[in-house]
């Protein structure tokens, strides 16, 4: 399927790639002069619209799960690319008292004096970085501790919001968040290390552009646009 | 099915629409009787949350509930607690998005009572309050059971305003639609299913009852 | 007796002053918007002027300099309202006995007794909206009454019917008022009506009461021409007082009419002179009265209109430069002398009703 027009790519990417995209997208459309369209959301919001047929033909997933689903469902082709590492970091606003460390020793001497008010982490149920947070919470052994304690937001980016409340002492959010100006200024956070595995996958509609993209985000250009976003890419892991 | 979720649901309903008898009685009362230049602007102001996204009222209410704000810390001054985040948070926030579905049909309602009855009651001897509890009242009722039903079945619905300062906390703020959302994006249909039928049944009755009201309001003859 | 005396610049004028006396009944007139509703309500204590008072059995209820006001709860007014205003989720017996102020014991029989009053025995369980509009305003009143009242004030209370419930309520009006000791005022428009039922009349006008008399003074005896145009008094005209053989008489054009009153008045004036139509006599073809020498004038019938056995004629009456005078006579009678459209007929001026007025 070749297109003697450049036309416009369409790709699905997880909330968390908003800041380090555009940047991968310019750089591409500046070497192949293609035209880059993209829909940012939760990917398993994503997921379903794909599944409901949305015209998506490449898929930047935060959570393998998600591009397994659509594999059984047949509606993806070749083989899924583990593109870079997603990492996630704990903040805690000007307003709030609570040290952050990376061994969450701070949290854990606030969870037995008592002074919490409330630890926000984005839902485990369905959002991989309250996965993510979940894991970094039973690894330090305080996630039974911690449950009275925790604010449940719906994406990655609402529990950026809540932590900015006086409500709320810390935040589990992702890595590629913070270190942005605009936010690292609210603040003070640390790298914990946990990390989350970026998959990407074409769809069953893709075209030879979706897949150059494909080839692309494993370019040595894009890997240094990924690490300048706080991501981890093949030579790390 | 998340019981747990069911009953937040239903008790933070009850608690809104009981409040809103009062609160929305007072200041439908208010101006009905007003006939002041900026009664206009006041009503529109009420109106505010049917128009406003979810999104715009969920920030303002999420920065007013801060314990930074006048509100926030006047909450943890009286109660040690904080407002937001809690059960207590989400009542006031619904008293406030459902304030509109309480106060039009009661204004409506009041309204529709002609001046003279007020002052032939005052002329019968009857003093202010008495002539509101036995005529304008009983008068106004299905208006204000309307807004009881209204406020109730839209607080059993918000999703939204709840999503946004909500948390989610199971048992606190956790209510059977974000129990329903949670399901979808989870995945798990077959509870999403159940819980959105069970919502659905309730807003079909409560709906019916409305309208049923609507037809015995008519069917009274007010001069 | 109730006194009143009501002065007001905004938001509307007012200068109103009436009195009424215990079983009287007081008509006050006026077109619409001219305060007549307005008054009623600072009877009752609806509304208060700027300035003004009302007293009643020598109770003052308003009084603007003593800053005294009391509530129309504090007041003992019947207020019967122009759309009636009965409490429609109650039943008739309910509506009256809300305003009853007697022991709860007595109620039942108070209230049998003010519905047989108003004619309206049996249908105490009726809801007002399963009422006529006759009904509806014997509950008013009767309501009105429950609350044993010291006046009884009536805001158009016959408008809302048809003509043929009008009349009977105005029999029934007569009959209940007879046996009420109050003074009772009726606010209506209708100047028939006033002068049908009222021992007293008072035209208000753009806010300002004008005259109060009885009927047959304020109807065909007015003050002024401005009050004469209120009460659609039929013959006005203008003429100029002249002295004629030691008596004063009009100068209507051609015409010398004599006049019996005139006191107020001397030689000279320029005059305004009403009279009212039933005071021409009609020169009869067949027989001859008496009174014939008295005004004698010829004039055309123009335009004859009969209603309900009254016959009025329009004469266009010679040498006044197309003066048309309006005359009353019975039907029977203008039958009786084979009157037509386009007759010269001759009639007679009565000298002592012909009444002098201002401006």
């Amino acid at each position: 399927m070749t297109q003697l027009q450049a036309e416009q790519l369409h790709i699905a990417a997880a909330a968390n790639l908003r800041f380090v995209l555009p940047e991968l997208v310019a750089e591409f459309e500046q070497q192949t002069d293609h035209d880059v369209a993209v829909s940012y959301a939760a990917s398993g919001t994503l997921t379903t619209q794909i599944q409901h047929g949305a015209p998506f033909e490449l898929f930047m997933s935060a959570d393998p799960h998600y591009i397994q689903r659509l594999n059984d469902a047949e509606l993806t082709q070749g083989e899924a690319v583990n593109y870079a590492q997603a990492q996630l970091a704990l903040f805690a606003s000007n307003k709030s008292t609570l040290n952050v460390d990376e061994q969450l020793n701070g949290l854990q001497k606030a969870l037995e004096h008592g002074t919490i008010n409330k630890i926000a982490i984005a839902n485990p149920r369905h959002a991989p970085y309250g996965q993510a947070a979940r894991s970094a919470l039973q690894q330090a052994g305080l996630w039974q501790q911690v449950q009275p304690y925790l604010l449940m937001a719906e994406n990655a980016s609402q529990v950026m919001q809540f932590s900015l409340t006086t409500s709320v002492d810390a935040g589990f959010v992702p890595y590629t968040h913070i270190i942005q100006p605009t936010f690292s200024s609210l603040g003070r956070f640390v790298k914990l290390d946990v990390r989350l595995q970026q998959q990407a996958i074409l769809l069953r509609q893709s075209t030879a552009t979706s897949q150059q993209f494909l080839d692309f985000i494993q370019t040595d250009k894009a890997h240094e646009l990924f690490i300048k976003h706080g991501f981890l890419v093949m030579e790390d892991f | 099915m998340d019981w747990q979720a069911f009953q937040v649901s239903i008790s933070l309903a009850l608690l809104t629409c009981l409040s809103l008898l009062p609160i929305g009685l007072a200041i439908a009362y208010f101006l009905a009787k007003s006939n002041f230049i900026g009664r206009g602007f006041i009503e529109a102001i009420i109106t505010l949350p049917l128009v406003l996204p979810p999104t715009v009222l969920g920030y303002f209410l999420l920065v007013g509930m801060d314990s930074n704000s006048v509100l926030g810390s006047l909450f943890v001054s009286l109660t040690g607690q904080n407002l937001a985040f809690s059960f207590v948070g989400l009542w006031f926030a619904s008293i406030i998005y459902s304030l509109p579905f309480a106060v039009q049909p009661m204004l409506r309602s009041l309204e529709s009572i002609a001046p003279e009855i007020r002052e032939a009651a005052w002329c019968s001897g009857l003093s202010k309050w008495k002539t509101f509890f036995k005529i304008e009242l009983p008068l106004a009722w299905p208006g204000i059971i309307t807004a009881m039903v209204l406020s109730f079945s839209h607080t059993l619905g918000e999703f939204g305003v709840v999503l946004m300062i909500g948390g989610n906390i199971a048992g606190e703020t956790r209510t059977l639609s974000i129990a329903i959302y949670d399901s979808v994006v989870s995945f798990e249909h077959q509870q999403a299913q159940s819980m959105s039928l069970i919502l659905l049944a309730i807003a079909l009755v409560t709906i019916t009852l409305v309208y049923t009201l609507n037809r015995k309001q008519t069917r009274v003859a007010v001069l | 007796m109730l006194q009143v005396k009501l002065q007001q610049t905004l938001p509307t004028t007012l200068d109103v002053e009436l009195h009424c006396e215990k079983g009287e009944v007081l008509a006050l007139v006026g077109p619409s918007g001219a305060g007549k509703s307005t008054v009623l309500r600072c009877i009752a204590g609806l509304q208060s002027p700027q300035q003004g008072l009302v007293s009643c059995k020598g109770q003052t209820w308003f009084d603007s300099e003593a800053k005294l006001n009391k509530t129309p709860q504090q007041r003992r007014v019947g207020m019967v309202f122009q759309n009636y205003a009965l409490f429609p989720h109650l039943t008739v017996m309910e509506n009256i006995k809300l305003a009853l102020d007697v022991d709860k014991d007595k109620h039942h029989h108070h209230g049998k007794q003010l519905l047989e009053q108003v004619n309206l025995s049996g249908l105490e369980q009726r809801y007002p909206h399963q009422l006529s509009g006759g009904q509806q305003q014997r509950v008013a009143i009767a309501r009105a009454l429950a609350r044993q009242p010291e006046v009884l004030l009536l805001d158009e209370p016959f408008s809302a019917v048809d003509k043929v419930t009008r009349r009977k309520l105005y029999m029934e009006l007569n009959t209940l008022r007879r046996q009420l000791d109050m003074p009772v005022i009726l606010v209506t428009h209708d100047l028939d009506e006033a002068a049908m039922l009222a021992d007293s009349l008072c035209v208000i006008h753009q806010g300002s009461t004008l005259q109060q008399g009885t009927p047959d003074k304020v109807l065909f005896q007015p003050n002024n021409v401005a009050i004469a145009r209120q009460v659609d008094a039929r013959n006005v005209f203008n003429g100029q007082l002249v002295l004629d053989d030691k008596s004063l008489k009009i100068q209507w054009y051609d015409h010398l009419i004599e006049v019996t009153n005139t006191a107020g008045f001397s030689i000279g004036d320029t005059v305004h002179w009403t009279l009212s139509p039933s005071k021409v006599l009609l020169h009869q073809r067949v027989r001859k009265s008496s009174g014939e020498h008295e005004n004698p004038l010829q004039g055309t019938i123009s335009e004859m209109v009969c209603l309900r056995g009254i016959t009025t004629m329009i004469l266009k009456i010679v040498q006044t430069d197309n003066r048309y005078l309006q005359m009353d006579l019975p039907e029977h009678v203008a039958m009786r002398n084979g009157l037509t459209i386009g007759e010269t007929i001759s009639v007679s001026l009565l000298a002592d009703a012909i009444h002098l007025m201002s401006e």
